[in-house]
């Protein structure tokens, strides 16, 4: 049941009218009966994992509350945390491992639907509860209904459970504004999908499959992989984001304009910013914490950490560390640098107001290098793609330009699509008047209308590829 | 140690780390309100404190913080 199919939105409407109808006291059990039968249907058997973690959590953040002694409480939380990450680290290393036997090793192990992402939920609500920052929750069915949220489950946003339990636990009254925001943010997302990302997907994997062959223009693939993954990466979590509102529940936003950033701390705040505070709360700042003695040396330590592990939380490949790498290098730079350029700015104003122009466009260049390291499968790859990407561009082979004609106007439309979306989030960030009058912003016609312009885009301007979604695979 | 005084020793701190001469110290103050306060000034904030007060914090207590209230009290509690 994949997000893009028919079936998925048929399952969603009938959830949606069935959760709204029912009686408050039954919907938890309603959204969990519903993320079990969507999980069943994507990863089978996985589901057994994905409940018995949920109650592993569950119970030790239980025990957590009881009156045990430090040392004990400490031993429980340390030993449910290094279950979950065992669980995560065997299933992202499987591939690595069956290699290691020549491919004769046993179970054939896939990757359980969205473990990272459910994982990540429970280690950040056990550490909470150990920490006092949060209560634990007294009942399973809405603590397991959080955890397997079927809109979130596929790729985040990673919610916390202090932001999501009350609003089912104690559900605001239905809003049909709500709803209809979560109409036009499914919409928004099944156009950057298919507008945009599967048409620039077209020239990404042609280019990022040719590599190595003289006369393919590698300096396109840099510019539109950034574009593609961001409409694809986004363009998910609004379809995650809006699914959620149609059930009338809020969800925390994964993206903030991040190619507007002008420094790399800027764009770690404005890129899959759900999983960028998750490790800021339970990996960065408790590191950061036990080595504050160590001043700037513990801090770039902290860093390098938590950005190889953000790499490496993709999949055990060299290339998602080095994309982390390369991102703690820039974060490095930026935090030992960043009073010396607070000082020079304050006295050069001129100087300062050129960085608002400069900055972001430094550091969309500088972003699309590490986008390189996260896209290229091989080190020898990345090497190659990175010391040769002014090439080609004299002279094209005659695969590329049979490319170029076969889908020439697919990756104008993927381009133009990319425009209007940053557009529109523009306009939907910088005015609070929406510049469309009252009964087009949240109508019925409105949306209506939206979804058939979607709909007659999508079968005149996609792609057709139908390519799956980037992060559905994490 | 009255809440008052402490806050009148903080005003310089928070001056310095977020590096703004402006900045007041208020009860309800958050991350939000200072432009410079992210992940990296806020540990650079917890040492220049625990320096001042002679304190040790503990990440659990560094992670219950809601505002800068909270923040008072427990440099209350634990310079006490």
């Amino acid at each position: 049941m994949d997000f893009t199919g028919l079936s998925y939105l048929v399952f969603l409407v009938a959830i949606a009218i069935a959760y709204r109808v029912a009686p408050a006291r039954m919907r938890p059990g309603l959204l969990l009966v519903s993320s079990c039968v969507f999980y069943w249907v994507w990863s089978r058997w996985f589901i057994v994992l994905l409940l018995a973690a949920s109650g592993t959590a569950f119970l030790a953040a239980r025990s957590l509350e009881r009156t045990l002694s430090e040392n004990a409480r400490r031993a429980v939380m340390a030993f449910t945390v290094a279950i979950l990450v065992g669980i995560l680290a065997l299933f992202k290393s499987a591939p690595y491992i069956r290699g290691l036997f020549g491919g004769s090793f046993g179970l054939d192990l896939l990757m359980p639907l969205g473990l990272s992402y459910y994982t990540f939920k429970l280690i950040g609500y056990v550490v909470d509860v150990y920490w006092g920052k949060t209560v634990a929750e007294k009942s399973f069915v809405p603590f397991a209904a959080y955890v397997t949220f079927f809109p979130q489950i596929v790729a985040g946003p990673i919610q916390r459970s202090e932001s999501f339990l009350p609003q089912i636990v104690d559900p605001a009254p239905v809003r049909w504004r709500k709803a209809l925001f979560g109409i036009q943010r499914i919409l928004l997302g099944y156009f950057k999908k298919f507008v945009v990302a599967d048409n620039l997907g077209l020239l990404v994997n042609f280019i990022y499959g040719h590599i190595h062959e003289a006369g393919t223009p590698l300096l396109l693939g840099y510019y539109a992989y950034p574009l593609q993954l961001y409409a694809d990466f986004s363009g998910l979590t609004d379809i995650a984001v809006g699914s959620a509102a149609l059930l009338g529940i809020e969800s925390p936003e994964n993206f903030n304009a991040p190619f507007s950033a002008a420094s790399p701390s800027e764009f770690w705040r404005r890129w899959h910013i759900t999983l960028t505070t998750w490790l800021t709360d339970y990996v960065f700042t408790p590191l950061r914490m036990a080595t504050r003695e160590l001043g700037n040396a513990g801090l770039v330590l902290s860093l390098f950490v938590n950005m190889i592990l953000i790499g490496v939380w993709h999949g055990f490949r060299w290339s998602f560390a080095l994309f982390g790498m390369v991102h703690a290098v820039y974060l490095s730079v930026d935090a030992l640098t960043g009073r010396a350029r607070k000082r020079y700015y304050k006295v050069h104003r001129q100087a300062d107001r050129m960085t608002d122009w400069i900055g972001p466009v430094v550091m969309f260049h500088l972003a699309a290098i590490a986008f390189v390291f996260f896209r290229g499968e091989t080190v020898g790859d990345i090497a190659y793609f990175v010391s040769h990407l002014g090439s080609g561009l004299a002279q094209t082979s005659t695969a590329f330009e049979e490319l170029m004609a076969a889908s020439g106007r697919a990756l104008a439309v993927g381009v133009a699509g990319y425009f209007v979306m940053e557009m529109a989030d523009y306009i939907r960030r910088h005015y609070r008047e929406e510049p469309l009058p009252r009964w087009g912003r949240w109508s019925l016609t409105s949306c209506t209308a939206a979804a058939l312009v979607v709909v007659i885009l999508i079968m005149l301007a996609g792609s057709g590829a139908h390519d799956p979604f980037l992060y559905a695979i994490f | 140690m009255d809440a008052e005084r402490i806050k009148q020793r903080l005003t310089p701190i928070f001056q310095d780390v977020f590096d703004d001469s402006a900045l007041e110290v208020r009860d309800d103050m958050t991350a939000k309100d200072v432009e410079a306060w992210d992940s990296l000034t806020h540990v650079d904030l917890i040492v220049a404190v625990e320096k001042e007060f002679k304190i040790k914090l503990t990440t659990a207590e560094v992670r219950k913080l809601q505002n800068v209230g909270d923040f008072i009290r427990l440099i209350r509690e634990k310079a006490a």
